[in-house]
């Protein structure tokens, strides 16, 4: 099982990683102040739009100390999502203590999970500076998983700006 | 001209924007950026800056931060890297001498 957690939404609703009938959930360590978690962010946008319907949960998650970093604050965070630029749920992980469990580095640093645990760790796909890739890696490991295989890539390297640590 | 790239070592950037130069065939100086005490010093608003002279070649409102620094491209991406065309142009207005393009 992967760690679980419950951690507030920019609004302060507590959102929890387990939800009964998901077949999935994916994970994505982020930020509003990183060019690497900007630049892939429409990509990941798109897939939990074209997953939402298959079962899968896409929580994003700022873990970022925004006492030093104030473009990470709550604040900062709920306008981006009153905005309409988030497709699922913007977590709040203002202990840092979500990110530090999961092994976190980075932003955008993207799990899935399903009922065994983390089964792909790593980039959303090969070149933040190339959309058309559209998180290629992150769409076959969903695919993997909702057709029941072992997901053929589980892990490639996370790559982007620092987590901010307090 | 002295032309400078600044960098931190918390942000993984700094060598794409020093390919880029070397593509560009501008002689270049390389200053890390480690402290919080180093960024406030040299005005540093994120890794990478290029400086012609002292003076930022992409002039930002940020304040002096260990930080990955956000490029907007032509099309209005973000990047953690100038569009090398913006970079070339930027050069050239500071009267750097480019030995390739």
């Amino acid at each position: 099982m992967a760690l679980a957690f419950t951690l507030p939404d920019t609004s302060g609703t507590s959102v929890s990683l387990h939800e009964d009938g998901a077949a999935a959930a994916v994970v994505v360590f982020t930020c509003n102040h990183c060019p690497y978690a900007l630049a892939w962010h429409e990509r990941l946008q798109d897939v939990a739009r074209d997953y939402a319907d298959r079962g899968v949960r896409f929580l994003q998650i700022n873990s970022n100390n925004a006492e030093k970093y104030p473009r990470d604050s709550v604040d900062a965070m709920r306008a981006r999502v009153d905005a309409g630029e988030f497709a699922g749920p913007y977590l709040v992980d203002s202990s840092q203590e979500v990110a530090r469990a999961w092994g976190a580095t980075v932003t955008p640093d993207v799990f899935v999970t399903d009922a065994t645990g983390v089964v792909y760790r790593g980039a959303p796909d090969g070149d933040y500076n190339d959309p058309s890739l559209r998180a290629e890696w992150l769409r076959a490991a969903l695919d993997d998983v909702l057709a029941g295989r072992p997901v053929a890539a589980a892990e490639t390297k996370p790559v982007g700006c620092s987590i901010k640590w307090r | 001209m002295a032309v400078e790239l600044l960098w931190w070592a918390g942000c993984p950037s700094h060598p794409a924007v020093a390919e880029q130069l070397r593509g560009l065939g501008v002689p270049f100086a390389e200053l890390e950026i480690v402290s919080e005490e180093d960024a406030a010093r040299e005005r540093f608003p994120g890794s990478p800056t290029v400086r012609v002279d002292g003076v930022d070649l992409f002039p930002s409102d940020e304040p002096p931060s260990l930080t990955c620094r956000i490029y907007v491209l032509g099309d209005g991406r973000f990047s953690p890297v100038p569009d090398v065309d913006e970079l070339r142009a930027a050069l050239l207005r500071a009267g750097c001498e480019l030995t390739s393009t």
